[in-house]
């Protein structure tokens, strides 16, 4: 587990930290208890930076709420230890919940990933890997659930946050608008089944993330130290699971092969079409 | 013979693995433009090894390192890009062309999607070891590795855009190596190759272990390196990247 990573020159990090905040924090603290208040549930943690954002917040209203880590079989083993470290460091009430069937069981099972292999349909590597444990969760915990999605990751995440605010009820007078709007209501998803989610850094920029992890000196996942080093740009220092078919086309397994070589060979040897994109 | 050979390079070379390019995995490929070239000039097939289950050992210029339990690897090192290598990262990128693929097919789709599906443009990082020159270390028959290593003009990945393009090749013989250290260790005694655990032992025994390795993990022993059957669990070489 690292904290932060003072090289030689200039650490673009501490300079992230030392801008001024430009968040509400005491709000979204209050929106994050008055949500678990009502709702209960769960922080979903992935060990990412994202989530270890939403944790921290958590954590300084409701220490023991439960955080849950969804197990897609195929995380990095730095993710797992860090994870454990940081349930102990913190005394996380942590509940790993594993997926009914691993993701590389999915991909070797569907033959998508091997020329030679029949194609067959397979269960959804989503459902099974975020929907049912998700689920599951709610089911132990409560309605409510924190995470660390932000609005900045993709375009279908953007227009979730951003529908999902227009249908928000406003019970301020003045009603709020404009930035006060976003700040006071924003980030919360209602869904169709009655779970709601609430992410707390769902509007904040990637920059923001790093000030404030760097500010508060949390405790970092390796993998993205691993990845910086290696050369990964900002995009590519991703913790997820290690294969799933997000971003093969901008050479996620190039920094796979190149961090972790045995690893990556013990893949191929499951899911021989890795090789195509790294 | 324990001998040294040297790539004078325009730039450097661009390698996904984690370690250099293997020199008995650049003789074989050599070896294997001949024998292709040739069952093609003799209007005889031939099949691609990665076609094969059990793929044939073709007969390199370099000592047998057999290392017991019938195991046995050519006695060559990966390259080594020497201390003050630098590794950058470049990027390529791919982009579908439909002006080539109106030439090459008589029917097309009424939309061929460059965002999605099996042909999305691709913008991927290739990690290019930036040097003018790297080395290997191998036990075997100079001449005949000058011989086959003299037509290759660039090695590694992304050739075709300018990397790893080799001025000259450099082969002397070093009768002053210890041929065990020669087969296995970079110059600098780091581990300079796939290698099993026993010959591990014996660079131990022989009083020159490697001082730094790259751990233990599922790797090729000898070439075809990545044929599934030759994977086993090696100590694997030194990282460029540390």
């Amino acid at each position: 587990m690292t904290t932060t990573n003072p090289g030689p020159g200039l650490d673009v990090r501490a300079l992230q930290a030392l801008l001024a905040p430009r968040r509400d924090l005491d709000l979204m603290r209050a929106r994050i208890r008055a949500h678990l208040d009502t709702c209960e549930g769960y922080v979903a943690f992935s060990g990412g930076k994202d989530s270890l954002v939403a944790l921290h917040l958590t954590r300084q209203v409701a220490p023991h709420t439960p955080v849950a880590f969804f197990d897609s079989g195929l995380e990095f083993p730095e993710t797992v230890d860090y994870i454990t470290e940081l349930a102990d460091r913190w005394r996380l009430n942590l509940h790993v919940i594993p997926a009914r069937l691993t993701a590389l069981e999915i991909m070797a099972g569907n033959g998508t990933w091997d020329h030679r292999a029949p194609t067959r349909h397979g269960p959804d590597l989503h459902q099974v890997l975020i929907t049912e444990p998700a689920a599951e969760a709610h089911d132990r915990f409560g309605a409510g659930e924190v995470w660390g999605v932000r609005s900045q990751e993709s375009r279908g995440r953007a227009a979730a946050y951003a529908n999902a605010l227009r249908a928000q009820d406003c019970n301020h007078t003045p009603a709020c608008d404009g930035r006060d709007r976003r700040a006071r209501h924003g980030g919360r998803i209602a869904r169709v089944d009655g779970t709601v989610a609430l992410g707390p850094v769902w509007d904040w920029t990637t920059e923001e993330i790093w000030g404030y992890i760097t500010r508060h000196g949390l405790p970092l996942n390796p993998v993205y130290d691993k990845l910086r080093r290696l050369g990964a740009p900002e995009h590519a220092q991703r913790v997820s699971a290690m294969v799933d078919a997000n971003q093969l086309t901008e050479g996620r397994f190039t920094w796979l092969a190149r961090g972790w070589p045995g690893l990556f060979a013990e893949l191929c040897l499951a899911l021989p079409r890795l090789r195509e994109y790294s | 013979m324990p001998l040294v050979v040297r790539a004078h390079l325009a730039g450097g070379v661009a390698q996904g693995a984690p370690w250099g390019i293997a020199l008995d995995g650049l003789l074989a490929s050599a070896m294997w433009q001949e024998t292709k070239a040739s069952a093609i000039a003799a209007g005889q097939g031939y099949a691609r090894a990665m076609e094969v289950d059990d793929p044939p050992d073709l007969d390199l210029p370099l000592a047998r390192c057999r290392a017991g339990n019938g195991a046995w690897h050519w006695a060559a090192t990966c390259l080594w890009p020497g201390a003050e290598a630098q590794t950058d990262a470049h990027v390529w990128m791919g982009k579908l062309d439909h002006r080539d693929l109106e030439h090459v097919a008589d029917r097309l789709p009424k939309i061929i999607s460059g965002r999605q599906g099996r042909f999305r443009g691709r913008r991927m990082p290739v990690l290019v070891t930036s040097t003018p020159q790297v080395t290997w270390r191998a036990v075997g028959d100079p001449d005949r590795i000058a011989e086959l290593l003299e037509p290759v003009r660039s090695i590694g990945k992304k050739r075709g855009s300018g990397e790893g393009h080799v001025l000259s090749w450099e082969i002397s013989a070093a009768p002053e190596l210890d041929p065990l250290a020669a087969g296995h260790l970079h110059p600098d005694g780091t581990l300079g190759r796939t290698t099993p655990k026993a010959c591990v032992r014996r660079l131990e025994q022989a009083g020159c272990p490697p001082t730094v390795d790259g751990g233990t993990g599922l790797a090729g022993l000898r070439p075809p390196y990545m044929h599934p059957a030759r994977q086993t669990r090696l100590r694997l070489p030194a990282l460029l990247d540390g």
